[in-house]
């Protein structure tokens, strides 16, 4: 039972020592265009700015009648702290980003916000 | 908080569940092998039970946990059942640290099944399991901020004294119903000792790994992590009142024998497990849909 008991202690000293270093949790911090905002042109890009990298792995951006606008990305699914992506010309009408992704430290993260074309 | 639930979709729910499951398979693999590996007034019969539960609840988070890949995957790509299966997705859900903690808890959960043996090479292994599987809670999340040694090694501290409380309630459930009450008498006053040590260390685990991720302040009550956090600890609370109980006033009665003593304890288990269940669900939402 002693030797259980050593083996325990020598397990649990050498994993923490073996522990990788320390990573991080990202937030956002902002977005292209700002929550809310009311644009009188279609905007020339669509992004989030995080705090720290952030592995962006879906974006959606749908207008009021839940039709769907692709949006062109170029960050291959890398961790950014800054994801733009760019829409096609916007008609006048509300629209909103819906995003999920996945921070360094492994945390799923997800987040919406909107904005307004005027015509 | 529960604009936070209100808010969750069909995967988050199914991972929450997921998530639940996977902590008390695990819980109960580790902490049945502490309970065989530490405790001795176990009898014969049940000691040879609780080998073969130890073996199918580390085969369950086996399970599990691989399911939370496929989840996770999916939930990334929006809650499509599509992006579950997108092998691109389910890449860098693997390489990312759950994918990591799975590894490791998988790797423990197959040292656990060492418990099936009785001799020194299975006893070394099953405690050599319970350790990675402990730690394979402080590979993600926020146990990987700075001090990243400091918080893995509390969260795996926390985990080690959490199995160890759940084996011996379920060892003490079972002995409740299955044996004498001066069998569960007995195994109830030695578990009450090792608790006297386990149960502070663990509270205290818990307390400063919360301390350190808010920043040694008082978080307030009004973010869903914060009231997710609030609820854990008064479900806590109930479970310490009702361990103070069958300690303080079950056991003896048990050991002087009783005639309701046996019953009684069976109860206060069976709500105390009640407790437990919840604080494990809890403690899944509150990783699932806020962070503190």
């Amino acid at each position: 039972m002693a030797l259980s008991h050593r083996t325990f202690l020598a397990a649990f000293f050498a994993i923490a020592l073996v522990s990788q270093a320390a990573v991080a949790h990202s937030t956002k911090e902002g977005t292209t265009p700002p929550d809310g905002e009311v644009l009188s042109t279609s905007p020339e890009t669509i992004g989030m700015t995080f705090d720290m990298p952030m592995r962006v792995t879906m974006i959606s951006l749908t207008d009021q009648d839940g039709a769907e606008h692709g949006l062109t990305r170029q960050d291959n699914m890398q961790p950014v702290t800054v994801f733009d992506a760019k829409p096609p010309v916007l008609a006048g009408g509300k629209y909103k980003v819906q995003w999920r992704g996945l921070a360094e430290d492994g945390h799923p993260m997800q987040g919406t916000f909107s904005f307004e074309v005027t015509d | 908080m529960m604009a936070a639930l209100a808010s969750a979709d069909a995967v988050t729910w199914l991972s929450i569940c997921i998530k639940a499951m996977v902590y008390a398979t695990t819980l109960l693999a580790a902490g049945l092998v502490l309970i065989l590996l530490s405790v001795r007034t176990l009898p014969e019969d049940e000691d040879r039970r609780l080998r073969r539960i130890a073996v199918l609840m580390a085969i369950a988070s086996a399970v599990f946990s691989v399911l939370r890949l496929p989840i996770r995957a999916s939930f990334l790509m929006g809650g499509t059942w599509a992006g579950a299966l997108d092998p691109m997705i389910f890449g860098i859900v693997l390489e990312s640290p759950l994918g990591t903690a799975v590894a490791l808890r998988l790797v423990g959960l197959g040292l656990i099944l060492g418990i099936v043996s009785r001799n020194r090479f299975g006893r070394n292994s099953a405690a050599l399991g319970t350790i990675f599987v402990a730690a394979s809670f402080a590979m993600r999340g926020h146990a990987l901020e700075d001090p990243r040694f400091l918080l893995g090694v509390l969260v795996t501290v926390h985990m080690l004294g959490l199995a160890f409380w759940l084996g011996a309630v379920l060892a003490l459930l079972r002995l409740s119903w299955y044996s004498s009450p001066q069998a569960t008498g007995a195994f109830a006053a030695e578990f009450g000792r090792k608790a006297l040590l386990v149960v502070p260390v663990l509270v205290l685990a818990g307390v400063v790994t919360l301390l350190v991720l808010t920043g040694w302040g008082v978080a307030l009550l009004s973010s869903a992590y914060s009231q997710f956090f609030a609820f854990k600890l008064a479900l806590v609370a109930g479970i310490l009142g009702f361990a103070a109980w069958n300690k303080l006033r079950l056991t003896p009665a048990l050991h002087s024998g009783a005639p309701a003593a046996a019953a009684q304890m069976r109860v206060s288990l069976q709500i105390e497990a009640g407790l437990i269940a919840a604080v494990l669900m809890v403690t899944a939402a509150l990783s699932t849909v806020s962070a503190p």
